[in-house]
């Protein structure tokens, strides 16, 4: 999807400036969420329904894996994720979108 | 005449079933293991085909998106946050969270509805 470029720097720049905070993140979380929904519905594409997943972790030197599969029309539904890297955490964010009739 | 296709107002995700089945594939995989660099892609693979396998028994007409994520305990915290442009009528979403000594799981089932 070629909106995902446009996402992706949205995320950035909001994140950039953010510290990895365990009492602010959860809010974080959520609003980067909606954000990125709501420009995704500005694309304004028609028929299709979406599913946005953001995953923010702090670094501790732990490792971690992410893994996802759809059951969905290879030719009609898609995906684009997006990451983002700051000294304290890693921003993941994952969009899908299902087309219905 | 009898139709025997179900009508959209019945079809509602039923998010209990859907967590039963993630929790059983999640224990089957990850058990009583402890976490492993070498086999957590295969971990993570084989908890979300068996769960979007079972999903597809209940013989629901929806599509599903399954996503896994397994971290290594270090005391990190982990926030995830999900918003959907959906019918809430019809579609759904479960989240199962399982952890062990060593690693935590969350595992995310988004279902979204087919209009036949």
């Amino acid at each position: 999807m070629e909106g995902g470029k446009k996402r992706q720097d949205k995320d950035t720049k909001k994140l950039q400036e953010a510290t990895y905070d365990g009492a602010s993140s959860p809010f974080l979380c959520a609003s980067i969420s909606e954000e990125i929904l709501n420009a995704v519905k500005e694309l304004d594409y028609d028929r299709y329904k979406y599913v946005v997943t953001v995953l923010i972790v702090e670094k501790a030197n732990q490792a971690m894996i992410v893994a996802s599969r759809c059951l969905w029309d290879a030719e009609r539904d898609t995906w684009v994720s997006a990451k983002c890297e700051t000294d304290t955490f890693i921003a993941l964010a994952l969009v899908m979108a299902c087309y219905y009739d | 005449m009898e139709e025997f296709h179900p009508h959209n107002d019945e079809m509602i995700f039923n998010a209990d079933e859907a967590h039963n089945i993630v929790k059983e594939c999640i224990e089957n995989v990850l058990g009583k293991a402890d976490y492993n660099h070498n086999k957590v892609n295969q971990w993570t693979a084989a908890i979300v085909e068996q769960s979007l396998t079972h999903l597809v028994k209940l013989g629901k007409t929806y599509k599903y998106i399954v996503t896994c994520a397994v971290m290594q305990r270090s005391g990190a915290g982990l926030h995830t946050a999900s918003s959907c442009f959906w019918d809430t009528t019809t579609d759904g979403t479960c989240t199962v969270r399982w952890e062990n000594r060593t690693m935590n799981c969350i595992v995310n089932v988004f279902a979204v509805a087919i209009i036949l």
